[in-house]
């Protein structure tokens, strides 16, 4: 048969979280903290891996922004859905592995973790603030999914994590 | 093996070649054939035994399995995505990926 192709419980240095703050000092500092987290980015070897992923993101969704662009009837990656998945690599702790960048044939970017066949995370992201995620640990499975807004779900960092 | 190379079409199949017996060289000229069809180019295929998709059937708990979908000729589909959970579709996926090689174009 044959088909073509064509932890720790640290969130890393710089995670953000949404901010519900809604006064001047409250935007100020989240305006600086965004600042400090995108010349975080710019430093060649910490910030290297994420701009890395980050443009291959942006690869994928160029190559997949049109129907049918695997030739199957595949669905586009639409603008929402790539920067929903430019959101959640920002949000992606930085002491944690950049996943691996795909398009899925129902429009949607799927980042993947792969260490071994019996160790690997994937997840599918749409421009619904729903996360679809499945997880191989062993002799153990998971599969969920997860609503993701600003923060990376629990369940999805767990799994990550739980690869390392 | 990335899993999103299983993952199916919207319309819930994902096609595959069935390659017993088949010469490589005719196996990497039929999907050619398939590639240029689609305006697709052709990099890489995905080999796995057949009974992956029973064994991943009964390890997931969801009944996918293959259907002869010719012509053209030794065409089939893997059917029985549950197209309403994307997160057992991955699943799926994972399994079939982990039991495929690699093979790639020259």
């Amino acid at each position: 048969m044959s088909t073509i192709v064509l932890s720790r419980p640290s969130r890393g240095v710089f995670h953000t979280q949404a901010s519900n703050g809604i006064s001047d000092e409250a935007k100020t500092l989240w305006q600086s903290m965004a600042e400090l987290q995108n010349s975080f980015l710019t430093s060649f070897s910490i910030g290297k891996p994420k701009r890395d992923v980050l443009e291959s993101t942006t690869e994928v969704f160029e190559e997949s922004c049109h129907p049918d662009w695997d030739g199957y009837s595949a669905a586009p990656v639409s603008f929402e859905t790539y920067l929903k998945a430019k959101k959640f690599l920002s949000a992606l702790p930085t002491n944690l592995p950049t996943p691996e960048v795909s398009a899925h044939p129902d429009g949607q970017i799927g980042f993947e973790w792969f260490v071994a066949p019996n160790r690997q995370f994937v997840m599918g992201i749409s421009s619904e603030d729903e996360l679809a995620y499945a997880g191989i640990f062993g002799i153990n499975k998971t599969s969920g999914v997860e609503l993701f807004i600003d923060e990376i779900p629990k369940a999805v960092l767990e799994g990550i994590r739980r690869l390392f | 093996m990335k899993p999103a190379v299983f993952l199916p079409a919207p319309n819930g199949e994902t096609s595959v070649l069935r390659i017993d017996g088949v010469p490589d060289n005719l196996i990497w000229q039929t999907a050619e054939t398939m590639a240029n069809e689609r305006n697709q180019t052709l990099y890489a295929r995905a080999d796995f035994p057949a009974e992956t998709v029973n064994a991943t059937a009964e390890a997931t708990k969801v009944k996918v399995s293959v259907v002869i979908a010719e012509p053209p000729p030794r065409h089939a589909n893997i059917i029985g995505w549950p197209m309403d959970d994307k997160d057992k579709r991955l699943l799926v996926a994972m399994q079939l990926a982990n039991a495929a090689s690699l093979a790639l174009k020259e």
